[in-house]
């Protein structure tokens, strides 16, 4: 093995099982989907709702809030930390390129992510296939679910990462780590529907609005998780119509989001002076 | 450029956003020549490191130096513990030895060079202090480089590692390797390095070899006299007048000051003074430069 990327990949993957953050990810996420799985059987048990596709909102739903969360966290002190201790400046007097240091760094962290994320959906599988309830429809909406899950992971973890060029201590790491949480998760859609519900709605059209929701992965997630369940998903079926954009925008959107605060954390660590 | 110049530096400048940090920068650093860059806390040593081995881009000024930056030829010890602390010495070493794409069979001979092979096991976060910087040396080593930059590499050392590190980078120079680090004190350097560099303030206030740097500042040597008792020290001082610059009594202890080129013959009128008990000359060395430089204005 001799690409910086690659070696660069492999310690940090290492890194995360030894210190933990990968075991502590997957529990954490097969714990959380387990329990909504057992729970989501009570109460929509009788309410002529669709069972699988109650079952996958409550998982994106889980995926919202703590996909990015875990991806915050993982990167925010990717290269600040390195910098704070002073290893940024060693490893940028070896033969490696700064593009190289990000890229192995991103591309370790997100792999780290998605296997947690695979295996603690895996739990799932696991748990159906004891209830006799993995049918061919399950497995579809399961694999979509990880893969838009992994890919709002990528664009997290982007996120952090650029975050983690930008700033000089690990301490601002964190408190941008959770504006950008806050922003994108919970802010975002509460202004939204503030704007949509007043007076003010004329101002966003439907097609405005389709074009919006691009600007935040979340959303993104949203309407690829509900697009996917199709008409099952009776309750929400409405919503899905908000945007007729079809699934390769919505997808090419997410990578969109992967790619570009990428690309501004390479190109900002290029400028960066040490 | 010539080929035995590895670093030309002319009119170089640096701003850290708007301050400019160096001014007027000219260094030539030859093939196997040892440089020690010396200076105050915060005088822009550090900085000049960083241009050296490329981490940062100096604002103005010319630069002529072989290809050495981010390639095997160059090996960097930051000034600060710059390790993995979770990982072990020897993973470490195997880390950085793949970065720098060479075969990591060397490893253990480079561990027990720095004489940490012992705990090569262990998890560098039990390292001491002086444990942390032979490591830091070691992977510098992995390379076995033309050029070693060390920034601060005496930084809290003990005494038997100050000696480890002088006896290894001793080695190096006599291998032609450059050595170039930077320190805020020169204690033990001049058995290191031939030439030095001051700094002060962001600008290159001397430099050149050790030995032209003290001649040419007119430094004094010392002699230190320890007198019999009841001996007259206003009468030695009377017949070695025109021979010294300046004198201290204390007690019984008699210190003069003088010009190199006064040595022999103030020797040979002391040495007839039978009622001296010992005589210590200490030659005029870079320390004093050092102190002659920093303590003007």
């Amino acid at each position: 093995m001799s690409n910086p990327i690659l070696i660069i990949c492999s310690r940090e993957i290492k890194n995360t099982v030894t210190n933990h953050y990968l075991l502590g990810m997957t529990l954490l996420l097969a714990t959380l989907s387990l329990s909504l799985m057992l729970l989501g059987d009570t109460p929509f048990g009788s309410t002529g709702v669709n069972k699988l596709s109650m079952q996958i909102t409550s998982l994106s739903s889980l995926s919202i809030f703590f996909i990015p969360l875990m991806a915050l966290f993982l990167s925010y002190d990717a290269i600040v930390g390195e910098n704070e201790q002073g290893s940024l400046l060693l490893m940028l007097s070896y033969p490696i390129k700064r593009s190289e240091f990000v890229l192995g760094k991103f591309i370790a962290n997100w792999v780290s992510l998605s296997v947690a994320i695979v295996l603690g959906y895996g739990a799932i599988l696991l748990l159906s296939l004891f209830d006799n309830n993995l049918t061919t429809e399950f497995i579809y909406a399961y694999l979509g679910l990880v893969f838009t899950s992994i890919l709002l992971g990528g664009a997290f973890t982007a996120m952090a990462l650029l975050i983690s060029v930008v700033v000089i201590q690990r301490g601002t790491a964190i408190i941008y780590c959770i504006a950008v949480w806050l922003f994108f998760v919970i802010f975002f859609d509460m202004i939204l529907l503030i704007v949509l519900t007043s007076k003010y709605n004329y101002i966003i059209s439907a097609n405005a609005l389709s074009g919006i929701m691009l600007f935040n992965p979340i959303d993104i997630f949203r309407i690829i998780s509900i697009s996917e369940q199709g008409s099952n998903l009776l309750p929400l079926q409405a919503l899905s119509k908000i945007t007729e954009l079809p699934q390769s925008v919505l997808i090419s959107s997410m990578f969109v989001w992967i790619v570009t605060p990428l690309i501004g954390a390479i190109d900002l660590l290029k400028k960066k002076d040490l | 450029m010539p080929k035995n110049i590895l670093i030309d530096y002319k009119n170089v400048d640096f701003f850290y956003k708007q301050t400019q940090v160096l001014f007027d920068i000219n260094l030539t650093i030859n093939k196997g020549q040892s440089v020690a860059i010396v200076g105050h806390n915060g005088a822009g040593k550090t900085t000049l490191i960083k241009l050296l081995i490329g981490v940062l881009q100096p604002s103005s000024g010319a630069i002529n130096s072989i290809e050495y930056v981010q390639t095997n030829k160059l090996s960097f010890m930051p000034e600060h513990n710059a390790l993995y602390s979770h990982l072990s010495g020897i993973e470490l070493m195997r880390y950085f030895a793949k970065l720098k794409g060479v075969e990591p069979s060397n490893i253990n001979e480079i561990l027990k060079l720095v004489e940490i092979d012992f705990a090569a096991h262990k998890k560098i976060s039990q390292y001491s202090k002086g444990m942390k910087q032979r490591l830091m040396l070691a992977q510098a080593l992995l390379s076995d480089p033309e050029i070693l930059i060390l920034d601060e590499p005496y930084s809290g050392l003990d005494p038997n590692s100050k000696r480890l590190f002088s006896r290894i980078l001793q080695n190096l120079s006599v291998e032609n390797k450059s050595i170039i680090l930077s320190s805020h004190t020169l204690e033990g350097l001049s058995d290191i390095v031939d030439n030095v560099i001051f700094i002060k303030k962001g600008r290159v206030t001397l430099s050149g070899k050790i030995k032209t740097i003290i001649k040419n500042l007119g430094l004094n040597d010392k002699m230190q006299l320890t007198l019999d008792k009841g001996v007259s020290a206003d009468e030695i001082i009377k017949s070695v007048q025109s021979l010294i610059t300046s004198h201290t009594l204390l007690n019984n202890e008699l210190i003069l000051l003088y010009k190199t080129i006064n040595n022999i013959a103030l020797l040979k009128i002391i040495v007839n003074i039978t009622s001296v008990q010992d005589i210590v000359i200490t030659k005029a060395n870079v320390n004093d430069a050092y102190y002659h430089i920093y303590n003007k204005s």
